[in-house]
């Protein structure tokens, strides 16, 4: 930890960076997706309008009502809109978080070059984004169907959603350590000794602020926005570097 | 160089995407929806 601390101080400069780009990537990220999760939205809503006079009269069959004639060409907008969405989710997170992950490698040292670091980032990350989609898919299905036991047994629990999160939280872990070797198997080559205490402190980390924000929103609410903001990404870039420090560098 | 140069030109095409999405996707709004139900009558 004293080495990362050392590390930042050395570069403080590049740690800056990477924090402005992280902070830039949000910015983008808000930029290019709201527009998208607008339409998308109005979509879903035209469809539900739709779908709830044809089921009215037809109460079975909702997939198949989808492909109506007169629904159909709204659903196959709305599908082009969820891959438009995912593809600049795409683009936009290889571009800014690729731009930042380059630079922590910059302050371990790694020397990667720019052009080739955002090339491997990119095609590691295309296993991620599947990986995403996949956690999407499953996740509106055991929704659904934990609405509809529900309905059965009021006191149902979510067991399936729970293994699915922890699925979700098992592949951002299996990223984070990737992307510092762009390796995608680094987090099963790393000794145990040194990936426990980069989760350890990660998780500490997010306990701590998440405490300190709502301490300080009882307080002051824009004191707390702010303070987050500030500490979030600090500590963000802090557990990147201490990251690509302690990760194993297999070939 | 042409890396930072590859990234402009997809972000310039990205905004140019983002800013026309109304014209790719049109929906109907409340006022063409009134329009429409007037036209109709």
């Amino acid at each position: 930890m004293k080495e990362t601390l050392k590390l930042i101080q050395k570069n403080f400069f590049l740690f800056i960076t990477a924090i402005i780009v992280d902070v830039t990537f949000f910015i983008a990220y808000g930029f290019f997706t709201a527009p998208i999760t607008n339409k998308i939205i109005e979509h879903a809503a035209l469809i539900t309008n739709k779908l709830s006079i044809i089921m009215a009269e037809q109460p079975t069959g909702i997939l198949k009502h989808l492909f109506d004639p007169e629904i159909q060409p709204i659903t196959i907008k709305l599908g082009l809109l969820i891959t438009l969405m995912f593809i600049v989710t795409y683009i936009i997170y290889c571009i800014f978080q690729g731009t930042s992950w380059w630079i922590t490698t910059l302050i371990t040292k790694k020397g990667y070059k720019y052009h080739k670091y955002l090339q491997g980032f990119a095609k590691i990350n295309l296993y991620w984004m599947l990986g995403y989609i996949i956690y999407k898919i499953l996740d509106v299905i055991i929704s659904v169907k934990f609405v509809v036991l529900q309905k059965i047994t009021e006191n149902a629990i979510n067991i399936e959603g729970k293994i699915l999160f922890a699925g979700l939280l098992l592949l951002g872990i299996t990223a984070l350590f990737s992307y510092p070797t762009l390796k995608a198997g680094t987090l099963y080559r790393t000794p145990l000794r040194k990936s426990l205490p980069i989760l350890f402190i990660s998780a500490i980390a997010y306990i701590a602020i998440q405490f300190i924000i709502q301490y300080l929103g009882k307080i002051n609410i824009h004191a707390a926005l702010i303070t987050g903001a500030i500490l979030i990404f600090t500590a963000a870039n802090y557990i990147k570097i201490y990251t690509a420090k302690n990760v194993h560098a297999h070939t | 160089m042409y890396t930072m140069i590859t990234i402009a030109i997809i972000l310039i095409a990205l905004t140019i995407l983002v800013l026309n999405l109304d014209k790719i996707f049109p929906t109907p709004t409340v006022q063409e929806a009134i329009k429409q139900a007037i036209n109709a009558t």
